[in-house]
């Protein structure tokens, strides 16, 4: 009852303030468009000035989908600095070499491993040229050799005996002429040198599919840890808490007023986010939405606990802003962008204790991987644990208001 | 029936509340004057139970504080507003009552709102309030449960003479059926009181009704009972 009037109270307060509904809900949803369109489309071409460079690479580089203009005598600097190409490659003396800017990884990328994998095959081809040159010389050496033979034994057959004998020419001189002719001189150099199989998903995935997962999980965990705080902080400065508590309610009743409170704007944010990634920006997923739902609401509350925590220890708003950088940065390294079984052992230590390590990891297993609930009832205990604890914390942290 | 007995409260090393004992009669308006920082309002807060008492005991109804429940029977009033800016006078009012549980009347809401002269008003937005407007809506709140105690912890700062009289006339009105516990600097204020208690050096000084502790200590006003109790100090230290 209490606990209800709570709740009616804070949708009140935030439904009035215009500004805490656009951080909730357009903000993420700006950021999240922006990095769609941010993160360039691998399939988009790549521009490749190519100076004394044989037709067979500029083939090849064709082949791979890229476009090559070609150029004499350029400067290359000036040349790449207004933009006409990402990189120029160049052929002296059997050297190779591409110039980049070396400005923008993200299209650089591509164009220096098209560039040698396009040289790593004329190379190849050149190659197995040679070996062909070579296996017919060969075969020309062991045609003469035999030639050879035949007329010694033709001139031994001429000789007188005792000359012969003394002679001792071994005429049973074993000249293999079945020089291994068979080197399979056919490689098919027209089959890409490296075969990439795909477990999960069919092609290579960009970068901002990897990144939207976790992005979505991030937002939530980061607006509503934010706001939690924010709002808890101002009901403690501005007395009300105090107030509040000088009522015969509950701490729980306060903490859980706060967290379904709350928790219903979290769940908003939650599906508004997934809902958009999903059906407006064409996020591919593998797994069931359902699942995506029940991550990030665990995570929203995860975040609602320790941002209502967190405002415990600080007291202005500032102070609350200093705790992005400690408590909310750090989180997004061990999110899934990158893998926690590489990281040193004392940061693979600390991986677990971040409710993001599990939150970010859960939404790429079942976005790209497929996982079932089954499969995620471990991390999703874990986030229902932190919950636990959070409000546990919270409701002790009360008694600094009142002790009862 | 609040009683208080050798109740001693110290923040780290400063003492603020040394031995103190005292009974706070009921159905009387009982003043707790005092010098500022003497520590009123850290009375008042060991009293609701939201600051921890290091030594002694606090019963109201014979019930020992902290407790709970007993915050149903005792409307309070803080020395700063506590009120949700974002909101209207009235969905304070009506939020707070919510949190005692019982349905309130719109007669016991209109009542308080006209008691403190806010009907016009009700609809605005706190954040829009004067000064004494904030004041007379956290005395309206702290009546909204019509508790048996009533502590008001400097009820009439920033209220214009006129409203502040109307105010006490009601709050003399209030004591038939409740207790009441206020604190001020105003001595025409204290005047009013039915009791007064008279803090200093970590304990009460001087208790009793207002007429009383004139004639005990002889003078007119209550500001010169201060003063006196200054004199009485320095000639101690002296003496020692
Ligand atoms: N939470 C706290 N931590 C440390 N010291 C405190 C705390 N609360 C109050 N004090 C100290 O206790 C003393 C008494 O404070 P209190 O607020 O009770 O004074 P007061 O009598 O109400 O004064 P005023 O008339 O100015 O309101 C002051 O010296 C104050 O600094
Ligand atoms: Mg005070």
């Amino acid at each position: 009852m209490r606990m209800l009037q709570l709740i009616k109270r804070i949708c009140k307060q935030v439904l009035r303030d215009k500004r805490t509904l656009a951080l909730l809900f357009l903000a993420p949803i700006f950021v999240i468009t922006l990095l769609n369109y941010i993160f360039p489309d691998p399939d988009d071409e790549v521009t490749i000035a190519a100076v004394n460079v044989r037709d067979d690479v500029i083939d090849i580089l064709e082949d791979n989908d890229m476009i090559v203009k070609q150029e004499k005598e350029i400067d290359i600097k000036s040349y790449l600095e207004e933009g006409n190409a990402t990189g120029v490659l160049e052929e002296k003396d059997g050297e190779w070499t591409l110039t980049i800017l070396n400005d923008n990884p993200m299209d650089e990328g591509p164009a220096i491993q098209g560039s040698s994998q396009a040289i790593m095959e004329t190379n190849l081809n050149d190659l197995s040229d040679n070996i062909d040159d070579m296996i017919n010389n060969m075969e020309d050496m062991s045609a003469g050799l035999e030639e050879m033979m035949e007329n010694i034994n033709e001139m031994m057959d001429q000789l007188p005996p005792e000359a012969a004998q003394n002679l001792d020419i071994n005429t049973d001189l074993d000249v293999d002429t079945d020089v291994d002719t068979e080197i399979d001189s056919e490689i098919d150099m027209d089959e890409d040198p490296i075969t990439v199989e795909y477990i999960y998903g069919d092609e290579s995935y960009t970068f901002f599919e990897i990144l939207n997962p976790i992005l979505v999980s991030f937002f939530v965990f980061f607006f509503v840890f934010l706001i939690a705080g924010m709002s808890m902080l101002k009901e403690r400065s501005s007395g009300t808490l105090e107030k509040l508590l000088s009522t015969p309610i509950k701490k729980s009743e306060i903490v859980f007023g706060y967290l379904f409170g709350y928790g219903i704007f979290a769940i908003l944010q939650t599906a508004i986010i997934i809902l958009y990634s999903v059906y407006i920006l064409d996020m591919e997923i593998a797994g069931s939405i359902t699942n995506m739902f029940i991550i990030n609401i665990l995570l929203s509350f995860v975040a609602l606990g320790l941002g209502l925590l967190l405002s415990t220890f600080v007291s202005s708003e500032f102070q609350m802003i200093q705790f992005i950088p400690l408590v909310i940065i750090p989180q997004i390294f061990f999110s899934g962008m990158l893998n926690v079984d590489t990281m040193e052992t004392w940061l693979q230590w600390i991986a677990p204790i971040m409710p993001l390590y599990y939150a970010g990891n859960t939404m790429i297993d079942v976005v790209l991987k497929g996982f079932t609930l089954g499969e995620i009832m471990a991390p999703l205990s874990i986030l229902v644990l932190f919950i636990v604890v959070f409000v546990t914390l919270n409701i002790v942290g009360m008694r600094r208001y009142r002790k009862v | 029936m609040i009683k208080l007995s050798n109740i001693s409260k110290s923040f780290g090393k400063q003492t603020i509340l040394q031995d103190v004992s005292v009974d706070i009669s009921t159905n009387q308006i009982t003043g707790l004057i005092g010098p500022s920082g003497t520590g009123k309002t850290t009375l008042i807060k060991c009293l609701m139970g939201m600051e921890k008492y290091d030594n002694g005991t606090i019963e109201i109804d014979n019930v020992t504080v902290p407790n709970r429940k007993l915050l149903n029977k005792i409307g309070y009033m803080a020395q700063s507003d506590s009120l949700y800016h974002d909101l209207t006078g009235l969905e304070n009012i009506q939020f707070f009552a919510h949190m005692y549980g019982n349905k309130i009347s719109k007669q016991t809401v209109q009542s308080i709102l006209d008691l403190v002269q806010l009907e016009q008003d009700k609809k605005k937005l706190v954040q829009h309030y004067s000064g004494g407007m904030k004041r007379r809506l956290s005395l309206a709140i702290a009546l909204i449960n019509q508790p048996k105690y009533l502590i008001l912890d400097e009820p009439t700062v920033g209220i214009d003479p006129v409203l502040k009289l109307s105010i006490w006339d009601q709050l003399h009105e209030l004591k038939k059926d409740s207790t009441l516990l206020i604190t001020t600097h105003i001595m025409d204020e204290a005047m009013k009181c039915d009791q007064l208690l008279l803090m200093k050096n970590k304990g009460i000084a001087a208790s009793g009704t207002p007429q009383e502790i004139l004639e005990n200590f002889g003078v007119s006003d209550i500001d010169q009972v201060f003063l006196k109790l200054e004199e009485q100090e320095y000639e101690n230290a002296a003496v020692n």
